[in-house]
């Protein structure tokens, strides 16, 4: 099955939309009825307290998880089930809250293999290592070294990730990620964890991504003020369902936000 | 310092090295150690512990484990006897091509049913140990063809026979795919960590499936070159390479958190084991002492691959200087 990757959407159009989906496991309703929508290159933000269901939003739409309810349109096409591999084919990238790196490996090396869906040479060329297969391999790996360059981490390419700080770590996750040149770049909390300055360096990047490459991009993230900062529409989400949606401003003086953030018993 | 040498990448050689030099020593230049005749000796042990040794491991990589590799060698030997008489070519790859099926039918089994590894293969184990029992009527089948059994095991070049050499061959290969392609990187991703392996895109239940075919294979070809050059093929007799195998890919560097591994360390590890063997017979030591002395290799690196030891020999040293320094302290 081969997804739709060519279909053109023009900026400001929708790129995927979440129509009335509903998730749980066994008895526990982790989202209800949820619907909006995502913009192509925009920053949208998924905000909301603990429990919120907001990274089980963000595993619906990469394929994690399955909803029993509601349809999803990525691209123009409605789909029931995906799996995980079959979004990062249609151009769906993510990053996780708790690091998901290949730990031995280089940064080099885990950026590369965001490159693998773009190889195309099969079993044998890459055996014989010649002619076509070498060169897709450099012609990736260039590409690979300009995604290095702008998030500034020639330094490390050659350690290990495992022996990097935390905030490197997710710098190399956010390469990772980017190196599939992505339609829709998911963040789980994109600078959990870290401390200002981390922070900041990696809200430079996030922008700088956006504004670079176009890419649009979908992020949860606990730190309310740079959420404001950085997104162009905010939806919240409170005990799975949507309580407000709208531009940083809109949802910030809504009074069902300032309940939920405050703790008013329901 | 420490860490340099107690890197699992970096282990599996020093090992290797230290362990022919302290042999050789031992020998004290008596030529028993030293000698072309124990060099064939260790090869041909490659050949039987490696390719089993490599299909475990591969597994291993990706955080998996095939146990039905002893079963398969057995019922691989015993197919390529009974069938490899006439046509001896056919043998051998009828006994490859059923090992490779096997391993693809527990892989398919593990990844469409979201199955651990360790249950399927062991299931796999006893399944095939049993059709071995089945199929040679619990007895030891004679190889008809003698002058392919001596064929096989010919040396040539004083170390190599055709059965070292398709081990050999086999290893290079691997560490060629795994060191030189993408899907190298793609099994080493697999086992670091699936979910991020998954989210960018690599195959990771075809990578599975790949690899627990490529060890039926490695497994059936290695089983049935073994009963060849044995010239028989008994449900018992190979049943036990497990042991070695899984020791030899640990003491080669293979983690078993996966993620972590080479086929070239993988090597290093089998020929620790069949160094180990060949030289201690040669010097006259006696057998029940080779499992203690390879048990003693075997424990040294899983001490090694605990996180705590180097803050603990850091924090021995710190001690150390302490009592042994004269100087007042501030």
């Amino acid at each position: 099955m081969r997804a739709p990757a060519d279909i053109d959407i023009s900026a400001g159009e929708t790129i995927l939309s979440i129509e009335n989906v509903s998730l749980s496991f066994g008895g526990v309703r982790a989202i209800r009825d949820v619907s909006f929508d995502i913009k192509k290159g925009e920053v949208r933000a998924i905000i909301g307290p603990n429990g919120a269901g907001k990274t089980s939003m963000l595993n619906v739409i990469n394929g994690f998880y399955h909803p029993q309810q509601g349809r999803i349109t990525f691209k123009g096409q409605a789909r029931a089930k995906m799996q995980p591999h079959d979004a990062a084919r249609g151009g769906i990238a993510r990053t996780f809250q708790n690091v998901a790196l290949f730990k031995g490996m280089s940064a080099l090396d885990n950026i590369m293999a965001g490159r693998t869906l773009k190889m195309k040479r099969g079993f044998l060329w890459q055996l014989l290592r010649v002619g076509p297969a070498l060169n897709e391999e450099i012609a990736h790996r260039h590409r690979v070294e300009e995604i290095i360059d702008f998030l500034e981490i020639q330094a490390i390419r050659k350690v290990p990730v495992a022996r990097l700080p935390y905030g490197l770590q997710k710098r190399v996750e956010l390469g990772r990620a980017l190196a599939m040149e992505p339609d829709l770049l998911l963040l789980d909390e994109p600078m959990a964890g870290m401390n200002l300055e981390e922070k900041e360096d990696m809200s430079r990047f996030i922008i700088d991504v956006n504004d670079h490459f176009g890419t649009t991009i979908a992020l949860i993230e606990h730190d309310m003020g740079v959420v404001m900062d950085l997104s162009d529409r905010v939806v919240v989400l409170d005990h799975g369902v949507k309580i407000a949606d709208g531009t940083p401003g809109e949802v910030k003086s809504n009074q069902n936000v300032i309940d939920a953030y405050l703790g008013v018993a329901h | 310092m420490l860490g340099r040498f107690t890197s699992p990448s970096v282990r599996p050689f020093i090992f290797l090295v230290a362990i022919v030099a302290v042999l050789a020593l031992i020998d004290k230049g008596q030529g028993r150690f030293l000698s072309v005749a124990t060099a064939f000796s260790v090869l041909q042990q490659f050949a039987t512990i490696g390719p089993v040794a490599l299909a475990l491991g591969l597994s291993m990589i990706v955080r998996e484990f095939d146990l039905s590799v002893g079963g398969m060698l057995s019922l691989a030997g015993c197919i390529a006897v009974m069938t490899g008489a006439d046509m001896v070519i056919a043998g051998v790859l009828f006994a490859t091509v059923v090992g490779g099926i096997w391993g693809m039918l527990q892989g398919v089994v593990m990844v469409r049913l979201r199955l651990d590894s360790v249950g399927v293969t062991l299931g796999g184990f006893l399944t095939l140990g049993g059709l071995t029992y089945v199929l040679t009527g619990n007895s030891t089948i004679g190889y008809e063809r003698m002058d392919i059994a001596m064929l096989v095991n010919q040396p040539m070049l004083g170390v190599f026979s055709i059965r070292n050499l398709v081990a050999i061959a086999a290893f290079v290969l691997a560490a060629w795919l795994m060191g030189w392609t993408r899907i190298g990187r793609d099994v080493v991703a697999v086992g670091s960590d699936r979910r991020a392996a998954l989210v960018a895109g690599v195959g990771v239940d075809r990578i599975l499936i790949g690899v627990f075919v490529a060890s039926g294979l490695l497994t059936g070809l290695a089983g049935a070159l073994l009963s060849y050059s044995l010239g028989a093929a008994s449900p018992v007799a190979l049943a036990d390479t497990l042991v070695p195998a899984a020791a030899a890919a640990i003491i080669g560097g293979v983690s078993l958190a996966g993620g972590k591994g080479t086929p070239i360390g993988i090597a290093c590890g089998v020929l620790i084991l069949a160094v180990l063997r060949s030289g201690l017979t040669a010097i006259g030591v006696p057998p029940f002492v080779h499992d203690i002395v390879t048990g003693s290799v075997l424990l040294s690196v899983a001490l090694l691959d605990a996180g705590d030891l180097e803050r603990r020999w850091f924090g021995l040293r710190r001690i150390w200087t302490r009592a042994f320094t004269t100087e007042p302290r501030l």
